[in-house]
């Protein structure tokens, strides 16, 4: 697991800062690819800007755990670097956006990092603090959260992923298909077999929140 | 669109219907309008999507320290592969992204013939070591200590 004093020795390295990026006309996904495929960094400091955050949430809801989410990004974006010039764009005899391979890349890492024994803690999720609530509802909202990751890391990996992307991402069945390389229907199967063993897995919460 | 497909609709996508599939969002939506099952199914499948909502991670773009880092972090690792394109040019390779797995073969049977030249260069020198022992021992040199 890489720590912020990684992170920070490696940010304070050469790289290139958002701030001095060109201001410039966006270009698509598919432009800035063919930029990077011949080694242009300015074109991926932009596309890492672009699908960061995205590619950090995903991660994170796959793995439960923004720290886990961050490397995995990290290693996403890195695979991403160094296979450039592999990528085919949608109708370049390509058959997936950009998008639909970085998340494919994202779930792979996902599940193969899940799979490998692990010493990181669910605790180390940092909640952002609502200053409008009162303690007892940030402990009781901390609570039902602690509760849906506990749930979610107990799924299957396929049903997780679903989940994650049709649910959490707001994906259509048809791009999480794809990213599965699954048919609408097996999507929308594991989408019900997840549902329902969450509504298990969190039956007293579920109580919980009925009677309130 | 009847009682069974809604549910399964439900159970699969969640009460909010921006996530059910298009062509059978209307012909929903007018169900749960007009049936109380359906009515209730969709609330239902509501506290199910409020439980899941309750689970929040910070997300990134909220913290802009946090997001630069891990940009720069990203983007100085290419920077460092790019360093090392360089340098594994001067050597006649061409690392650039894409472009690795020649690059790789190439140092591998370089590897190989540098291997096997060497090998050869070895065997080479010792047969040649034996030479100069037998021609040491035919030295004019020593001609004489064997002529006496």
């Amino acid at each position: 697991m890489q720590s912020n004093a990684a992170f920070k020795r490696a940010a304070t390295g050469p790289g290139i800062k958002l701030s001095r990026l060109p201001v410039a006309e966006p270009r698509s996904d598919e432009a800035l690819m063919a930029a990077i495929a011949t080694g242009d960094q300015v074109a991926f400091a932009r596309l890492v800007e672009r699908h960061l955050s995205r590619t950090v949430g995903l991660a994170t809801r796959l793995m439960g755990s923004r720290a886990d989410g961050e490397e995995i990004a990290q290693e996403a974006f890195a695979r991403v670097w160094s296979h450039a010039a592999r990528w085919r764009p949608l109708g370049g005899g390509g058959n997936a956006r950009f998008t639909t391979w970085l998340y494919r890349i994202v779930m792979n890492l996902a599940i193969d990092r899940k799979r490998r024994p692990t010493h990181a803690a669910m605790d180390d999720v940092d909640e952002p603090v609502d200053e409008a609530d009162d303690g007892f509802v940030q402990i009781h909202r901390r609570e039902v959260s602690d509760a849906v990751t506990e749930a979610m890391m107990q799924l299957p990996e396929r049903q997780r992923v679903a989940l994650a992307l049709c649910f959490f991402e707001g994906m259509s069945n048809i791009e999480a298909g794809k990213i599965m390389s699954l048919s609408v229907g097996a999507v929308e199967s594991l989408l019900v077999r997840a549902r329902r063993s969450l509504r298990q897995g969190l039956a007293g919460v579920y109580e919980e929140l009925s009677e309130g | 669109m009847n009682l069974n497909r809604l549910s399964a609709i439900l159970e699969a996508y969640g009460a909010d219907p921006e996530r059910w599939p298009v062509e059978e969002r209307e012909p929903a939506l007018a169900l749960t309008r007009s049936s109380l099952p359906a009515a209730r199914a969709l609330t239902e499948a509501r506290m199910l999507d409020s439980m899941l909502l309750e689970q929040s991670f910070p997300d990134i773009a909220d913290e802009p320290e946090q997001f630069t880092m891990l940009h720069s972090a990203i983007v100085s690792a290419a920077r460092r592969r790019v360093v090392s394109t360089r340098f594994g040019r001067w050597f006649g390779f061409d690392l650039t992204p894409g472009q690795l797995w020649p690059s790789v073969a190439g140092l591998a049977l370089a590897s190989v013939l540098g291997f096997a030249v060497g090998l050869g260069g070895f065997l080479q020198s010792t047969e040649g070591d034996h030479d100069i022992d037998e021609i040491a021992v035919l030295s004019p040199i020593d001609l004489p200590a064997i002529g006496q």
